[in-house]
């Protein structure tokens, strides 16, 4: 099976090393979606001060397949709060 | 699939300890315990524990290897229950409980050995064997403890709150049976059942467990974890539980 890479940017870097066996694209991108899921649930509060969070999927030849961005933008009717 | 049967010397050693951590044993109940037993069953890792009954195994203990009660869907998700050691007793489905119901499955070689002589016995002979029936029924409350547990770390429980919490569960019992030592313990688990366990992705494990790793709160190596700083991870597990 392929191995793919989930590399994460979200104030913190986390250079994925290790990779994940999985048997296709298909696959790659339902565990990137749990595994962004997973992340953005346990993550401070970083994304609603504008922090971009960012996951980049690659093959084992470092070949970006996908990348999953998320950014929270706040109306001006929050005020800053 | 149906293990071997094989003749080989097993006892009820692990039972035991687990026992007498909450129940002082006497002298007639240890040496129940601690009788031979020469017929036990093998399975390779992966394969289902799911004993046939007629020769006395419906009801059995892990001697040795660790199991998992798992539910797996129709989409072939494996959802791991609970984890299951040496010393930790299946009972018999035929009997109704539902946890006895589930799928176990061998997550690495694992040995049982048949107790329903054993069962037969002590509630043959309450009077004689009445700190071992009061265990019994004490560990299978803990069973079900566990499993509640479960349920709200899956439910409620940020991912690092869900590892560190499980790793210190399974330090825990490793130590009643006395597979504990200094601070590491042995762990057969790879991440994919970790994942499995804990509702997780794979790459979710590998990074909290760099994380881990990284604030040096715990180690792994060669199949052992070592939790190199016990204050700190159970404040992480209790920090996050708000």
């Amino acid at each position: 099976m392929p191995r793919y890479y989930f590399h994460v940017s979200d104030g913190q870097r986390f250079d994925d090393l290790q990779g994940t066996e999985l048997p296709d694209l298909a696959g790659a991108r339902k565990e990137a979606l749990r595994f962004a899921s997973g992340l953005l649930t346990d993550t401070k509060p970083d994304l609603w001060t504008g922090e971009e969070w960012t996951m980049r999927v690659t093959d084992d030849t470092d070949l970006t397949l996908f990348t999953l961005m998320f950014v929270a933008t706040n109306a001006a009717a929050t005020n800053g709060k | 699939m149906q293990g071997n049967l094989r003749n080989a010397f097993c006892s009820m050693e692990l039972l035991a300890h687990r026992l007498a951590s909450m129940n002082a044993l006497s002298a007639v109940e240890w040496e129940l315990l601690l009788e031979p037993r020469h017929s036990s069953r093998a399975y390779s890792a992966g394969s289902e524990i799911r004993d046939p009954g007629g020769d006395g195994m419906r009801q059995s203990l892990i001697v040795s290897g660790w199991a998992s009660r798992e539910h797996v869907s129709h989409s072939g998700r494996r959802q791991l229950l609970s984890i299951l050691l040496p010393g930790d007793l299946i009972g018999d489905p035929a009997e109704g409980h539902a946890l006895d119901a589930v799928e176990i499955v061998a997550l690495s070689g694992v040995r049982t050995i048949g107790t329903a002589g054993f069962m037969s016995i002590v509630n043959g002979d309450a009077d004689r064997y009445s700190r071992i029936a009061s265990g019994l029924s004490a560990l299978r409350c803990g069973d079900e403890t566990r499993l509640l547990d479960h349920i709200v770390r899956l439910g409620s429980q940020p991912a690092p709150q869900r590892i560190a919490s499980f790793v210190l569960e399974l330090f825990a019992r490793c130590r009643v049976i006395g597979f504990v030592t200094g601070s590491s313990f042995p762990m057969p688990l790879t991440q994919e059942m970790l994942g499995g366990a804990l509702g997780l992705s794979v790459v979710h494990v590998n990074r909290v467990i760099h994380r881990l790793k990284a604030d040096r709160l715990i180690s792994l190596q060669g199949g052992r974890v070592t939790i190199d700083d016990a204050i700190g991870l159970a404040s992480l597990a209790e920090l996050m539980s708000g």
